[in-house]
């Protein structure tokens, strides 16, 4: 998939990768070198499915894949050994890598109050850990100790989550 | 005249077409070490494909062959219990994941290594909307991983067991390009011959997938009072096998071989001087002369 701006007849450039809502749907926005005007790209819950069963990612892959990546990030129900086997590898959230290339942060030390776990228990399974990863990098930037709803509704206010 | 999608190069910074190629650069890399591959299939379910992947596998080990096996039945793999190997222990490292070990060193991988009980399905986290979008590629990507991301080393042969259907043939082939052959198994049914057409068409014909032979399995039966045997299902088919693939064997139906392979101990090393014993040795010895006609003088093709 490409983006042409009409104006200026020039490629776009991937700006930035919006993250996922809670509900797996993702954006991404390309921009214009030239005029900078700029599109942002909608992608529903199914297409995004589409693009992680593929293996690649979008905005493009910054670290290396791990091995049996899209198989340890995908399955649903995993044996407890290849779940150790993850963490070893240093995986311990089988979503590491695509947290890591959405937003590229450390392990955070943020606590999460007991009404925003459970809120967080609503989003779908396969985005629930990229999502709480971006609140708590959202969070930490913030200065709050711990994530409240209300923390979460701000970080979903700002970050377009 | 605005620009086309070939007017620009790239695709503004995901460079999806790269990582893609990156995959398949990885695959191409791993599979330098294997010598051979061979993909056993069959258009039918039912019909013995893993038990023939099985013991072919003990057969080049035993001939001093280092194998590896790929279970490349997603949904509904066996292998692992076939070969003894359903409680191993999955370890990875930055280079990838040790296939587990079975009988006479045989190296297998299989989607029973990863899943958390014997009555776990394969499921997919995603959407619970419209899965069939999505859920071919994961099986696909899945086997991929199989093939790139496992420490094979240095094999002989590279055994693939495909599930039952055609359509499988398509993703190895794709995956595999330099696939050496297929072996294909049936059973002596009008049925199962009027289906293993169309998997035998498909690889040969239109993926150019060079087809070694057929097996018919559970041809006949032996009576293990009297010792005569039996046909099995009606009257054996001739010699004269389907759009002239040539015949590879004739294994009788033999019930301790799905004990065997129930308990996880290869049919072929225990009954070996059996007479599907002797069947499984002379397929092997025949799938071996077509392998090394291809493999050493690549001129002669079996391909038409």
């Amino acid at each position: 998939m490409k983006f042409v701006c009409t104006e200026c007849d020039e490629p776009m450039k991937f700006d930035q990768n919006g993250g996922l809502d809670e509900d797996g749907s993702m954006s991404a926005t390309f921009r214009c070198p030239s005029c900078e005007w700029g599109v942002t790209l909608l992608i529903n819950p199914q297409e995004t499915q589409m693009v992680h069963s593929l293996g690649v990612k979008i905005g493009g892959a910054t670290v290396p894949a791990q091995p049996m990546e899209m198989l340890q990030t995908h399955l649903a129900n995993p044996s407890e050994t290849m779940v150790q086997a993850s963490s070893a590898s240093g995986s311990s959230c089988p979503f590491s890598a695509l947290v890591q290339d959405t937003f590229n942060t450390a392990q955070s030390a943020v606590r999460w109050s007991v009404e925003a776990e459970q809120r967080l228990e609503r989003a779908p399974s396969f985005v629930r850990a990229m999502v709480r990863r971006g609140i708590e990098e959202f969070a930490q930037e913030q200065g709050y100790a711990e994530i409240t709803p209300q923390v979460m509704d701000e970080a979903r206010t700002r970050m377009g989550m | 005249m605005p620009k086309r999608y070939r007017d620009i190069a790239g695709d503004g910074g995901s460079n999806v077409a790269g990582q893609v190629a990156g995959q398949m650069a990885r695959l191409k890399a791993r599979m330098a070490g294997v010598k051979r591959t061979l993909a056993v299939m069959s258009g039918k379910g039912g019909v013995g494909k893993s038990t023939i992947t099985t013991n072919l596998a003990m057969y080049f080990a035993m001939q001093g062959w280092r194998v590896g096996v790929v279970d490349a039945d997603i949904n509904g793999p066996s292998l692992a219990t076939m070969f003894g190997v359903r409680r191993h222990q999955l370890r990875f490292d930055t280079n990838g994941v040790m296939p587990a070990t079975g009988p006479l060193g045989v190296q297998l991988m299989s989607m029973d290594l990863f899943l958390a009980e014997d009555k776990t399905p394969v499921v997919w986290d995603g959407p619970n909307a419209e899965t069939f979008l999505w859920r071919g590629t994961m099986e696909m990507h899945t086997l991929r991983e199989f093939l790139s991301d496992v420490q094979w080393g240095t094999v002989d042969i590279l055994l693939l067991d495909l599930p039952p259907g055609a359509d499988r043939v398509s993703t190895i082939r794709d995956l595999l390009p330099d696939l050496h052959g297929t072996v294909v198994v049936t059973i002596p049914s009008a049925v199962s011959h009027l289906v293993v057409l169309k998997s035998i068409t498909l690889a040969r014909d239109l993926l150019h997938t060079p087809v070694l032979g057929l097996v018919e399995n559970m041809t006949s039966y032996v009576c293990p009072t009297c010792e005569q045997v039996h046909p099995l299902f009606g009257p054996t088919a001739s010699e004269e096998m389907p759009l002239g693939v040539p015949l590879l064997g004739r294994i009788p139906f033999d019930p301790r071989m799905a004990a065997a392979g129930d308990r996880g101990t290869p049919y072929i090393l225990e009954y070996g001087t059996s007479p599907a014993g002797q069947a499984l040795f002379q397929m092997g010895e025949r799938v071996r002369t077509f392998l090394e006609t291809i493999h050493e003088d690549p001129a002669r093709s079996l391909v038409p």
